[in-house]
């Protein structure tokens, strides 16, 4: 019934859930883990701040990455905190400005500042752009006229990264990128203020809801990373002696 | 609150979808396979129909902003403008349409890229600057690379694109399997969350 070159992984993937499943509920269950601050999604408050004292408009791009694929992830952790600063923008007072180059984000993000501006939303809030040229080339220009205070730059990021941050960095913006997209994280560690790498950005839903289900799940990833971690250390002493450790996780 | 409105649909669908298409690859039965290439053949579907939708909405949204008067409306002439002969050629000439699509869109969006090259260059120039220990290892990591992909380098400094290339192969790609590894073990964690209903930025 499962293919056989399957079988462990997917036994595998099997363990990994209910390590997940136990984690959650033993965290909704009242031992919720600690979690340790990330600077990147710390500074996003900080960001609106500035934009509030400054008067000036906070720019939000979650790039060109869908909703699809090895990008979902990524795109879903940057909607989140579209969702969290948009919130958070509203209740000082800033304006966030979302510019998608994805069309099956708009009427998220629609939904989500409409839910966090309520009466003073603005249609306008929400540019879409159909390609990523016409993403790039937008940035470039608003940026260039309207000197937003702060540059968010959160989802699966594709090449228009470095000029988003390049014109954000321009503009004198306080940047905050993240991205799981490997080509895309220097250019987002070396351009932007702050940096969410990797998994940072994924776990940012648990961090910024602080919700005992999710911080959970954060837990779990953490197990599941040791126990990689103690796989690569017995391949590689193994390597050493002559033996093929990869074996122990096929049968 | 109406049934449609309600955040359980969306999760329903995400989970019924999330189960066939993660047992449909690991399950080797004709049921679940014809389940499977029919979910794929529903995503197809559902594209294209999103597709039409979208025409609608976007002349809906230009009827109004011309209707209305509202700033920019000229552009929605374009707009529309460039709608109908598109449309037109692919029925009437689909040479001209070629045409359309070869010797205006592409050159245009040629253009806008170049547009946007000076940003991207001047963007590694502020990249590669050494102002911090990350953008210090940014630039050696240019530079080797250059020495990997210039033969210059190698013509005064032999073998030196050795040098290159095991930083490439080895401590270079350490790392960036270390930052995939992540991303793999944190997107089951979001697909369990999204299962589980407590993420749900997909929905609004």
């Amino acid at each position: 019934m499962i293919k056989g070159e399957l079988a462990s992984t997917f036994v595998v993937l099997l363990v990994f859930i209910a390590l997940y499943l136990y984690c959650i509920y033993r965290a909704v269950r009242g031992k919720p883990p600690m979690i340790r601050k990330v600077p990147g999604l710390d500074a996003m408050e900080e960001a609106i701040g500035r934009a509030v004292e400054m008067g000036r408009p906070i720019y939000y791009s979650t790039g060109v990455g869908s909703l699809d694929g090895g990008d979902m992830p990524m795109t879903m952790a940057g909607m989140t905190l579209l969702g969290y600063s948009a919130s958070l923008a509203a209740s000082r007072g800033a304006e966030l400005r979302y510019i998608a180059a994805v069309p099956q984000l708009v009427p998220i993000a629609e939904d989500m500042l409409r839910t966090a501006y309520r009466d003073a939303y603005k249609p306008e809030q929400i540019t879409f752009v159909p390609s990523q040229v016409a993403l790039m080339s937008t940035i470039v220009g608003t940026y260039e006229r309207e000197k937003p205070a702060a540059n968010f730059l959160l989802g699966a990021l594709y090449w228009e990264t470095v000029v988003i941050a390049e014109a954000g960095a321009r503009a004198g913006a306080m940047q905050v990128g993240g991205t799981g997209r490997l080509y895309q994280v220097p250019f987002v560690v070396a351009l932007c203020d702050y940096s969410l790498i990797g998994e940072e950005l994924l776990a940012a839903g648990a961090y910024v809801s602080r919700e005992p289900s999710q911080l959970g799940s954060i837990l779990a990833s953490d197990i599941i990373r040791f126990i990689t971690i103690a796989l690569i250390i017995i391949y590689v002493i193994g390597s050493l002696f002559g033996v093929d450790a990869s074996t122990i996780l096929r049968f | 609150m109406s049934w449609v409105r309600r955040r359980e649909i969306p999760l329903l669908i995400f989970a019924i979808t999330f189960i066939i298409g993660c047992f449909g690859y690991y399950i080797e039965h004709p049921a679940m396979g014809k389940i499977y290439s029919t979910l794929f053949d529903w995503v197809l579907l559902m594209s294209n129909l999103a597709l039409g939708t979208g025409l609608i909405a976007m002349t809906l949204y230009h009827g109004k902003k011309i209707a209305k008067r509202e700033k920019g409306y000229e552009m929605s002439f374009v707009v529309f403008g460039a709608l109908i002969l598109m449309f037109v050629s692919c029925y009437a000439s689909p040479a001209s349409r070629e045409y359309l699509y070869a010797k205006i869109y592409t050159p245009a969006s040629i253009a806008i890229l170049c547009f946007t090259g000076f940003s991207e260059i001047s963007g590694l120039y502020r990249a590669f600057r050494v102002r911090s220990v990350e953008a210090f290892f940014l630039a050696l990591a240019g530079f080797i690379l250059l020495m990997h992909f210039a033969p210059v380098y190698g013509f005064f400094i032999p073998g030196v694109e050795k040098v290159a290339s095991w930083l490439l192969d080895n401590p270079a790609m350490g790392a960036s399997r270390g930052i995939v590894i992540g991303v793999a073990i944190g997107t089951i964690a979001i697909a369990i969350r999204v299962l589980l209903g407590y993420e749900k930025a997909y929905t609004g």
